[in-house]
């Protein structure tokens, strides 16, 4: 099998189309499993009641922020490397979804801290480098669209991808390197602290999450490529 | 007796993230709907124009 052939626009504009229809599906059954198995399954958490069931989607929107904004800078890694097309379009069609779970994040972290905390807000050193992730994802959206040559637009944003890569460390580590009010990891290689129930529920809604983000992304690169390539005859053939 | 009203505080903060996170996940599905359909009209837009060129 030769994947190259997937590189071009054209060809991965039918496997894209092809394939985000099962990640839909199986974000929608994982999502119902997960929403089940978090507030029938899952018990009450002995200290902080029932509010606690917001880490079934603050937790895992947290980790799709960061997992997503690593791909798309990979993606842009690639556009500047090899000065692929898809790499870049790839890139800008994970940028928004990257954006919407870091406000996730954001907003969930705000009506968990609330009742646990006290407060909606602090600034803390995850919660502030959460918000910085958030305006790196705007940042990117707003300076690939900033040029009338789109391509220009794909190279200073894969830098932009690129720099704003050390932020990441930074949000994982933030809990270790300095005396934050947001508490460690739960959840690590090693092992969790977790009922199995509440491991298994957020387990199901990070699966849901990502195959959403996958799909998203697969049907936003088609918008993409029909927006960039509507001037070759194959896209003509299409509509 | 204790527990309910402790029970509805924490409603309203439960409530408050799933809305706000199926608003998200709806508006960015309209969003991407919008998107695509607007793409779609912009090339058959262009191709009538050629054919009546």
């Amino acid at each position: 099998m030769n994947f190259y052939y997937f590189s071009s626009p054209s060809s991965f504009y039918r496997l894209a189309g092809a394939m985000a229809p099962y990640f839909f599906a199986a974000a929608i059954v994982t999502g119902i499993a997960g929403m089940y198995a978090g507030f029938v399954v899952a018990p009450t958490d002995a200290q902080q009641g029932e509010v606690y069931r917001v880490i079934f989607i603050h937790v895992p929107a947290a980790w799709m922020s960061m997992l997503i904004y690593f791909v798309m800078a990979c993606y842009g890694g690639i556009c500047l490397t090899f000065n692929t097309r898809l790499a870049a379009m790839m890139a800008r069609a994970l940028a928004p979804t990257g954006a919407m779970f870091t406000f996730v994040a954001l907003w969930t972290g705000a009506f968990w801290g609330r009742p646990t905390w006290g407060t909606y807000w602090v600034w803390d050193a995850r919660l502030t480098s959460e918000l910085v992730l958030l305006f790196l994802y705007l940042g990117f959206i707003a300076l690939a669209n900033a040029f009338e040559d789109p391509r220009r637009g794909d190279r200073a944003a894969a830098l932009l991808a690129l720099i704003g890569l050390v932020n990441l460390p930074i949000i994982y580590f933030s809990v270790q390197w300095w005396n934050t009010l947001h508490q460690g990891s739960s959840v690590s290689f090693k092992g969790t602290s977790m009922h199995v129930a509440m491991l298994w529920s957020m387990l199901l809604m990070a699966i849901c999450f990502w195959m959403y983000a996958i799909g998203a992304a697969l049907v936003r690169v088609r918008t993409i490529i029909l927006e960039r390539e509507r001037r070759t005859q194959w896209v003509r053939n299409l509509t | 007796m204790g527990a309910e009203p402790h029970l509805m505080d924490h409603t309203f903060y439960l409530t408050m993230s799933y809305a706000a996170t199926a608003l998200a996940i709806m508006a960015e599905v309209v969003a991407l709907r919008i998107r695509r359909a607007r793409a779609r009209r912009n090339i058959e837009e262009e191709r009538d124009l050629e054919t009546q060129d």
